[in-house]
């Protein structure tokens, strides 16, 4: 078959754009969480109580600002995500409850991950390296809020399973995929609940 | 360099990074499973 020679270059040109764009995306999505960090870290997230609203008869109440329900808050890092439960497919949506896990108001370990980075969905535990033991993380979870403190950080290897074990005491759990761009280890973040309030 | 040589090339570096997404994603999910 013969295709006349204008009309390959012309798609050779598209197919060119298409290429080279899809180039820059494959370079330039790793850094893009650091550039939006630059941007907006500064931008507040406060563990606050939810503010009820009243609205007039007839409507249903609705929280003031904060925040969205089942939802997980790291001020330090100005982070604040709606935490997913389900199955294993709610990981590309964001913050996943690993559903054999405990819940805040059962008591016990409730283990929340993450995807460090992916190019399918979402990165939203990027930063978490930047939080600190003593870091405050707020969860809401069934219009409660849970607050924790951060007494534990490590770095395991991903059969260390230990660390999504239940636990006597009530303990929030983070872990994500360490070091950046590589899932050899995992990233582990243990707070204790200092405050349960409404 | 001819035409369809061109056309050649893009669509190996087409199929490269389309090959290198799909890996990535494969990559990910596979080491986030059940276990840590």
């Amino acid at each position: 078959m013969h295709i006349p020679k204008l009309r390959l270059r012309t798609f050779n040109n598209s197919l060119t754009v298409v290429v080279v764009l899809l180039a820059l995306y494959i370079a330039a999505a790793p850094f893009l969480p650091q550039i939006t960090w630059w941007l907006r870290h500064d931008a507040p997230v406060q563990l606050l109580p939810k503010k009820r609203v009243t609205l007039p008869e007839g409507t249903q109440a609705q929280t003031s600002s904060h925040p969205k329900t089942d939802s997980l808050l790291i001020p330090g890092i100005s982070f604040e995500e709606l935490v997913h439960t389900g199955g294993k497919r709610a990981l590309s949506m964001g913050v996943w409850r690993l559903p054999y896990t405990s819940t805040p108001d059962k008591g016990g370990n409730t283990v929340l991950v993450g995807h460090r980075f992916t190019y399918a969905g979402s990165a939203v535990f990027y930063h978490l390296d930047k939080v600190k033991e003593g870091d405050r993380l707020g969860l809401y979870w069934q219009d409660k809020l849970y607050t924790y403190e951060v007494f534990n950080i490590r770095t395991v290897t991903p059969d260390e399973v230990s660390v999504e074990a239940n636990t006597t005491e009530p303990r929030l759990t983070l872990y994500t995929c360490t070091p950046l761009w590589s899932t050899t280890h995992r990233l582990v973040i243990q707070a204790r609940l200092i405050e349960e309030g409404l | 360099m001819k035409e369809w040589h061109r056309t050649i090339i893009l669509l190996i570096l087409l199929g490269i990074a389309i090959g290198f997404l799909v890996w990535s994603r494969q990559a990910t999910d596979t080491n986030f499973g059940g276990s840590l």
